[in-house]
């Protein structure tokens, strides 16, 4: 009996450590990871509670104020009509991350299925599909979305739209690739043998098996989303010019130059929230690819 | 495979990708829910059915879409892409006259961002996990996590409003005269003028968004450079070459940097892209007058042929420019050579 307990605690220090351990290990060995984990964490707690702790409504005019450097009233100063920026700056938060988040996720849910059914059914159709593919990514991508959202005409739903539709080509392209891969093994066989349909077979054999990949290529994609949708804004495809939205706020602030307050604080919340996505990505792609952590 | 063969099989493949983009820009234009008279002509011609007559005629709208498109392919070969709303010239011209500031920017904006990216990423892979491998990597950061807007805003303010150091917008001094025109593009006709205070005027004036420029494609470039040569550094026939007792820099210059380079000229091309971006938002805020400028004005006033014509002049390029790096593959990858 002894023996046998003794045993069993002597496997135990062979086992891995649980994904727990792993991921404590990690984040250990990752500061910045972690730092971006806990910005990315405040930064959505802000946008929930943004309407709440904002000083002012972002849209109040206060004209008597305009232009004022930060003090003790306006936090990060006012701008050409008196708006606290401050408060323009929390609400921003509600308009950057959803439009963000959802670029990635219609975009990629696109490209998923575009490639999936590439890598799947081969011939002619993989053909055309991948031919589709190169061509939209022949366009530099912000390009194209300029012009789609030109043709839509300007507001955040359609640089949201305008967004997706370029966005899709890289996950086609993974996802084309890992199909293949996974397409010629054992178990697909064994599902086509067992009588399953073609498309049972891919949406619920071979696609769960591919997922992850797209899953980890989206997270590191989140911050590139976030920063072109600010760009698309700044140029004015974007959110009407009155909105609280981060790039647009920058763009304003142009044509105030000397008054940095208007332009510097909106500016430095993209890339607070660009640099927290991409220090987790980034942290992602090392701790997911151990050739890269050059151990 | 001589590179005749393989030049030839290249171009073969780039030949329908340049007439699918002519497909897709026609199809985005067809996109816009108005009609396209009311797009592309400026408001008052539109009270005159004459010149809607002609428009209509010129560019076969009341023909099948099929039909248009051929049409549209024809006046794109002879160099017409319509009439911009805004400048009111043929925007083939607008181009023309835009483009070779444009060119210089990004040709000096893409030389500082290889040797500065190049030059971040040999400095973290051969120094990994120093305080310079951290340095560098911070750079590479801020370039990636920064939007280049907020980057040419804030080097604007550092160096030219603040320190004085730099040149501001523009492409010369409001008292200088640009110089006679051959390519132009400002120092090399300055050059060629042997004008040479206007040459380093204009020269001034290109280094702080070249600059920006360089910031945001380093990051990428110095990224790439790091993990290839960390790989390459970790090879056998390194050891070999350090066995036999090469000197270090040369191990690292010759045997090290050459077989790394492959990824990064892979990157060089796509930052391409990028770097055609980020010449919108640099032109716009230095209020320099390119491409990016007339493209930034030809967006937020909904000049929509300027914008058709722009982006399928930089998809044109985008495919140009992944077609030369191809062709130096063929140079650097002996293994194309063989298969």
């Amino acid at each position: 009996m002894s023996s046998i307990s003794s045993i069993s605690s002597s496997t135990r220090e062979f086992e891995s450590p649980s994904r727990a351990k792993q991921a404590v290990y990690h984040l250990r060995r990752n500061p910045l990871v972690l730092l971006g984990l806990i910005s990315v964490i405040l930064w959505t707690i802000i946008s929930f509670i943004a309407p709440d702790i904002a000083p002012v409504e972002p849209l109040k005019q206060d004209l008597v104020n305009r232009l004022q450097a930060p003090n003790a009233q306006f936090f990060m100063g006012s701008d050409e009509l008196g708006r606290d920026i401050f408060s323009r700056v929390l609400w921003g938060s509600r308009i950057t991350i959803p439009a963000g988040l959802a670029v990635i996720i219609i975009g990629s849910t696109l490209g998923v299925i575009i490639g999936a059914i590439a890598g799947y059914a081969g011939g002619i159709v993989d053909e055309l599909l991948m031919r589709l593919t190169e061509l939209f990514m022949a366009f530099p991508f912000i390009i194209l979305a300029m012009a789609v959202t030109a043709a839509l005409g300007p507001d955040i739903q359609n640089a949201v739209i305008a967004l997706s539709v370029v966005w899709w080509p890289r996950y086609a392209r993974v996802l084309r690739g890992l199909v293949l891969e996974v397409k010629s093994q054992e178990f697909v066989e064994a599902a086509h043998s067992a009588g399953a349909s073609g498309f049972y077979v891919l949406f619920r054999t071979i696609l769960p098996n591919c997922i992850a990949p797209a899953l980890i290529l989206a997270t590191l994609d989140i911050g590139t989303a976030i920063i072109s949708f600010a760009a698309l804004s700044f140029i004015g495809l974007g959110p009407e010019p009155s909105s609280p939205e981060w790039g647009r706020m920058v763009s304003i602030g142009i044509d105030f130059f000397d008054q940095w307050w208007m332009w510097l604080f909106p500016g430095f919340a993209i890339a607070s929230l660009v640099m927290a996505f991409n220090f987790i990505g980034d942290g992602l792609r090392d701790i997911l690819d151990p050739r890269l952590r050059g151990e | 495979m001589n590179f005749f063969q393989y030049f030839i099989r290249r171009a073969l493949l780039v030949t329908p990708l340049l007439l699918g983009i002519t497909v897709m820009a026609f199809l985005i234009a067809n996109l816009i829910p108005a009609d396209p008279t009311i797009a592309n002509l400026p408001p008052n011609a539109l009270n005159d059915e004459d010149t809607i007559a002609a428009f209509r005629k010129k560019w076969g709208l009341d023909k099948p879409l099929h039909e248009q498109y051929l049409t549209y392919l024809g006046n794109l070969l002879q160099g017409d892409l319509g009439t911009s709303i805004k400048t009111r010239k043929p925007v083939g011209e607008d181009i023309s006259r835009r483009l070779p500031a444009t060119i210089e920017l990004a040709t000096l904006g893409i030389i500082f961002g290889i040797a500065l990216g190049v030059g971040l990423g040999l400095v973290s892979a051969i120094w990994k996990d120093s305080l310079a491998d951290y340095a560098a990597r911070i750079i590479a950061f801020i370039g990636i996590s920064f939007p280049v807007f907020l980057l040419a805003l804030i080097f604007l303010t550092v160096f030219y409003a603040q320190m004085r150091i730099a040149a501001g917008p523009g492409r010369l001094d409001i008292i200088m005269r640009p110089p006679p025109t051959v390519t132009g593009m400002f120092t090399i006709d300055a050059l060629l003028a042997g004008d040479l205070k206007t040459f380093k005027n204009a020269f001034d004036h290109l280094v702080l968004p070249a600059s920006t420029l360089a910031l945001y494609i380093s990051a990428i470039i110095s990224r790439i450079t790091r993990s290839s040569l960390l790989e390459v550094l970790n090879q056998d026939y390194m050891r070999t070459a350090r066995a036999k007792g090469l000197r270090e820099r040369y191990v690292i210059g010759f045997h090290g940097l050459r077989n790394s380079l492959i990824p990064v000229v892979t990157v060089i091309g796509l930052s391409y892209g990028n770097l055609l971006v980020g010449s919108i938002l640099i032109e716009s805020i230095f209020a320099y007058p390119g491409i990016g400028f007339y493209m930034f004005r030809a967006s937020t006033s909904q000049d929509f042929p300027a914008i058709m014509g722009v982006s399928l002049l930089f998809a044109f390029i985008y495919v140009g420019v992944n077609f030369v790096v191809d062709i130096i593959y063929f140079f650097l990858d002996p293994r194309i050579r063989v298969a």
